[in-house]
């Protein structure tokens, strides 16, 4: 009896030796930030659920680079910010991707190693700074007309940036929705493209919606979106997430 | 108890009880019988099993396909041809891509026909078909590899069984670029004509089968060269081009397509089925006796006790099936494209009005239809027709009996400009005016099979008849109940109508699949020949290329009712059509002659799986896909005149709205960097030589 017991303490201690903490750190780290566009350094108007920043946790493999690295995407707001508050603390290069604006990284362009390093432990704050394809500016706000249509102007700019050609623009909608989050989706009161040309840059160009809103004493939240084409006999410009909407700012009417 | 005598015998007990343990130890060395040897394989049934093996596993997109879930499924409910523009169902009515990530199974076909490959030779002098088989197996890798190059264009190239070493980096093996994965293919298809016979079991592939597929493939590369560069900047890793073909090589592979086409329709072993000079009846018996005409060059069989499909299921109206059904709904962007119909010449819409804009009035259900090009005719089931003793009957609604066509004249009462969808009742506003709203047209929301909310109509003779106000198989619109057409049409094409309704339910059906037939061959030289006549190559291999493809589309035209060309000079280098501004300008084309040829191909080759991938080796699928908004045909009734039959079905005076569809009216946008799949990121972690393709 006391032989076995002897067996049983040395089993256990067998099985301690098996034993390792897993204490690896909880994802407790928060990355939070704006995406600024570079021409009035205002935040850059994006897309409802834009996933337009990638990211790619570096230091797990510990320098060995024949390991498989995958990317992740960071969803953006409607108004260029962004905040994710369960991230692993580590190295991670972050790249601005896909989204309606230049590549961001000029040496690296969208390779393995494009982005910047960014080092998650507790709460960082990363802003980046885009060029992006369009400037889109309101010229007559957002007005209810008398028979409750929507209607705006706004005039756009053709952005460039040093050492890339220039997408063509390709078309624009008029979004109206009834929430705050005016998206992409919203077309059902303007439901025909309107058709856009490089030379229209700069010009005045009015919207109208194609018939009324459907319900009167509330607000109607509305933006502009434009977007770009791989560029006529220059692939080249053919940028990755092109065809992805610049937008204006968000404006809110009350409809009486 | 003496420790010292304990030790002892302990000693002796493990000693004796080794030397018994060691009487048991012969070699063991006997080959397992679960592994089959090479003795098995390498004669003629041990062969013909293996190949069935091969092509069980062909990656087809057949009844077993369904785009959301891959290959070999129980059901085809998800389809791409949603976005397409050719039909769509309930389950789809967003953008549907094919299912992504097809890799491994297919890299398995490759070994197993590398196997092949590989050791036949050793057996060429005891079996005289080891060179037949060896082309075979090649037919098999280059249709494989075909499907792999379609999604991600360069692939590693894998000629040999491959060998396990410790860390496996035997395995490993670096993309080739884009064209020398074609070229790898049409290599191995020259290699399996000329060692395969010129005829072969049904099912299995033959000298002209690997002709056929080489236009395909040939072509494919040919206008990937052409067109993709325009789209895309060089994608290139470590010199090696992994996306897209240099521009210059387009005008050989088009040689390459045509000359294996020409091999297959100079041969005469295939061609079109005439077999029944009812041109309506002969177009559907390609599909209804596929196993026995000339026109399938390689088909897909299925058997009852082993391997069925649900097509019938699944595809039938609800009436004609006892589950599922209602799934295949042609969209009027598509029949709009044939000939017969009225048509607005400036729009290419469908229009159904007089020149005043007032409905044009139709006899009966099925007067619209009866002059209708017969290859549409073939394709979709039509009203008033009796199909698996069911009449097809197809109404959005019925006017109240005040309203004489004969003396009413009606204006369009809703919008068609392919962008907006609305509800009737929504549009006009006034409700006054809104023939839906101040009760001129009558419609009910109870499922269309099962209606007692009827109109009852007293007719000139006094009798009451009581009229269903929609058809009993739909169209849906807002509120209608069931799974019934979206669009207001059913198609026909691959429906086993020799099926009763109560025999049609799901794992029932084994009619044949037709991979490749003969009027896709047709298409393919016409294309390759227009594609060479367009850039600088009018005569190729003595031929005028143009009047060589006027030859082939009015060969495919004449067989299908329509009407001809009346000169090669139509296959113009004029610009095409703009969308929405002629005839048939939803296929998008760089010029009118090509944009002939690829309505050709959409009428003659839809719900056949191939105008998914012919959208994007044109790389035309961003463009023509773009918000694009689904459109039917909704027949209204006049009571007025009607009469029932014997089942109580009603026919009447009809008029026919187009527009955009009111349920799963979903906006379709094909993104530009779509063409390219991913490389699966599971691949890229076993083999670090792989190469990521663009954007990924």
């Amino acid at each position: 009896m006391k032989k076995l017991k002897n067996y049983i303490v040395l089993l256990c201690c067998f099985m301690l030796a098996a034993c390792e903490i897993d204490n690896y750190d909880g994802p407790d780290a928060t990355i939070q930030g704006t995406i600024f566009e570079d021409q009035a350094h205002q935040p850059l108007q994006v897309d409802q659920g834009a996933g337009i920043i990638r990211i790619r946790e570096t230091s797990w493999t510990k320098g060995d680079t024949s390991a498989y690295v995958g990317n992740q995407t960071l969803k953006v707001q409607q108004d260029g910010t962004y905040r994710n508050t369960k991230m692993f603390s580590g190295d991670y290069l972050m790249l601005p991707y896909s989204g309606p604006f230049y590549p961001y990284d000029d040496e690296h362009l969208d390779a393995d190693n494009a982005g910047e390093l960014v080092k998650i432990k507790g709460t960082i704050t990363k802003d980046f700074t885009v060029t992006p394809y369009l400037s889109i500016d309101w010229v007559e706000e957002p007005t209810v007309t008398a028979d409750n249509r929507i209607r705006c102007s706004v005039r756009f700019k053709r952005n460039q940036k040093p050492g890339y050609e220039m997408p063509d623009v390709r078309e624009a909608w008029l979004l109206v929705s009834r929430t705050i989050n005016t998206s992409a989706r919203d077309l059902d009161l303007y439901p025909r493209k309107l058709d856009l040309t490089n030379n229209m840059e700069g010009q005045v160009i009015s919207f109208i919606s194609d018939r009324a809103v459907k319900y009167t004493g509330i607000d109607y939240y509305i933006r502009v979106s434009m977007n770009c084409q791989t560029a006529a006999g220059k692939p080249q410009t053919n940028y990755p997430g092109m065809g992805a909407n610049n937008f204006t700012t968000i404006q809110k009417v009350r409809v009486p | 108890m003496n420790m010292k005598k304990y030790r002892y015998t302990h000693i002796v007990f493990v000693l004796v009880l080794s030397l018994c343990l060691l009487g048991s130890c012969t070699k063991l060395d006997i080959a397992p019988k679960t592994i089959l040897t090479n003795e098995a394989i390498y004669n003629e049934a041990g062969i013909k099993a293996y190949m069935a093996g091969m092509y069980n596993h062909l990656p087809m997109e057949d009844f077993k396909y369904d785009a959301t879930d891959g290959y070999f499924r129980e059901l085809n409910i998800n389809t791409f041809a949603t976005s397409t523009g050719e039909f769509f169902n309930g389950n789809n009515v967003g953008m549907k891509l094919h299912r992504g990530g097809y890799w491994g199974d297919g890299f398995m076909i490759i070994r197993q026909a590398n196997t092949l490959i590989n050791d036949l030779p050793k057996y060429a002098a005891e079996l005289p078909k080891a060179e037949e088989w060896i082309g075979e197996a090649k037919f098999i890798r280059a249709y494989v590899y075909f499907q792999l190059a379609k999604r991600y264009g360069g692939l590693p190239v894998i000629e040999t069984p491959q060998v396990l070493n410790d860390d496996g980096s035997s395995l490993w093996v670096a993309r080739s670029s884009h064209a020398d994965t074609y070229n790898f293919i049409l290599a191995d298809l020259d290699d399996a004509i000329a060692k395969m016979p010129g005829s072969s079991e049904i099912g299995r592939a033959n000298k002209w089968v690997a002709a056929a597929f080489k236009s395909r493939v040939a072509l494919t590369a040919g206008t990937i060269a052409r067109y993709g560069a325009a789209k895309f900047p060089v994608w290139e890793v470590n010199g090696v081009m992994l996306e897209g073909i240099p521009e210059d090589k387009a005008n050989d592979y088009m040689k390459q397509a045509w000359d294996a086409a020409n091999m297959v329709t100079e041969s005469s072993v295939y061609q079109l089925h005439r077999g029944n000079p009812d041109k309506t009846a002969n177009f559907a018996e390609v599909w209804e006796k596929a196993d026995n005409n000339k026109e399938s060059i390689f088909i897909r069989k299925y058997d009852y006790l082993n391997w069925v499909h649900s097509n019938d299921a699944v595809m039938s109206p609800l009436r004609m099936t006892i589950t599922y059904g209602g799934r295949f709904c042609p969209t009027m962007n598509w029949v709009e494209l044939f000939d017969g119909l009225p048509v607005d010449p400036a729009t290419g819409r469908f229009s159904g009005l007089d020149a005043d804009g007032n409905y044009i009035v139709y006899d009966n259900c099925h007067q619209l239809w009866d002059g209708a090009e017969p290859r549409l005719r073939a394709s979709l089931l039509l009203p008033g027709t009796t199909y698996k003793g069911v009449k097809l009957d197809i109404r959005a609604g019925v006017f109240v009996s005040s309203v004489d066509p004969a003396v009413t004249k009606i204006k369009k009462f809703s919008r068609d400009d392919g962008a907006i969808s609305e509800a009737y009742n929504s549009w006009p506003t006034d409700a006054n005016a809104n023939l839906f709203r101040n009760g001129t047209i009558l419609r009910t929301t109870q499922d269309p099979r099962n209606q007692t909310d009827t109109y009852s109509y007293t007719n000139d003779q006094g009798q009451t008849l009581k009229i269903f106000k929609i058809g009993q198989d739909g169209p849906l619109i807002s509120g209608v109940g069931g799974n019934h057409t979206y669009t207001g049409f059913y198609g026909r094409k691959y429906l086993n109508l020799s099926m009763t309704t109560a025999q049609t339910a799901l794992h029932e059906s084994t009619q044949s699949w037709i991979e490749i037939r003969y009027a896709e061959v047709l298409l393919n030289k016409a294309e390759a020949a227009i594609e060479l006549a367009q850039h600088g190559e009018a005569n190729y291999n003595g031929a005028n290329m143009l009047q060589d493809a006027f030859t082939c589309i009015n060969d495919i035209r004449d067989r299908a009712g329509a009407t001809l060309l009346t000169s090669p000079a139509q296959l113009s280098m004029d610009p095409a059509y703009p969308k929405f501004q002629g005839t048939g300008s939803f296929v998008e084309a760089p010029t009118r002659g090509l944009q002939l040829l690829r309505i050709e191909r959409y009428k003659e080759l839809a719900f056949e799986s191939k105008i998914y991938w012919d959208l994007r080796r044109w790389f035309t699928f961003d463009t023509q896909i773009n918000q694009y908004r689904k459109r039917g045909l909704y027949p209204f009734m006049f009571s007025k005149g009607a009469t029932i039959d014997a089942s109580g079905t009603p026919d009447g005076k009809y008029i026919y709205d187009a527009r955009a569809t009111e349920n799963g009216s979903d906006r379709l946008t094909y993104g530009v960097n779509s063409y390219y799949e991913t490389i699966p990121g599971d691949e890229l972690k076993n083999n670090p030589l792989l190469q990521k393709n663009r954007n990924q």
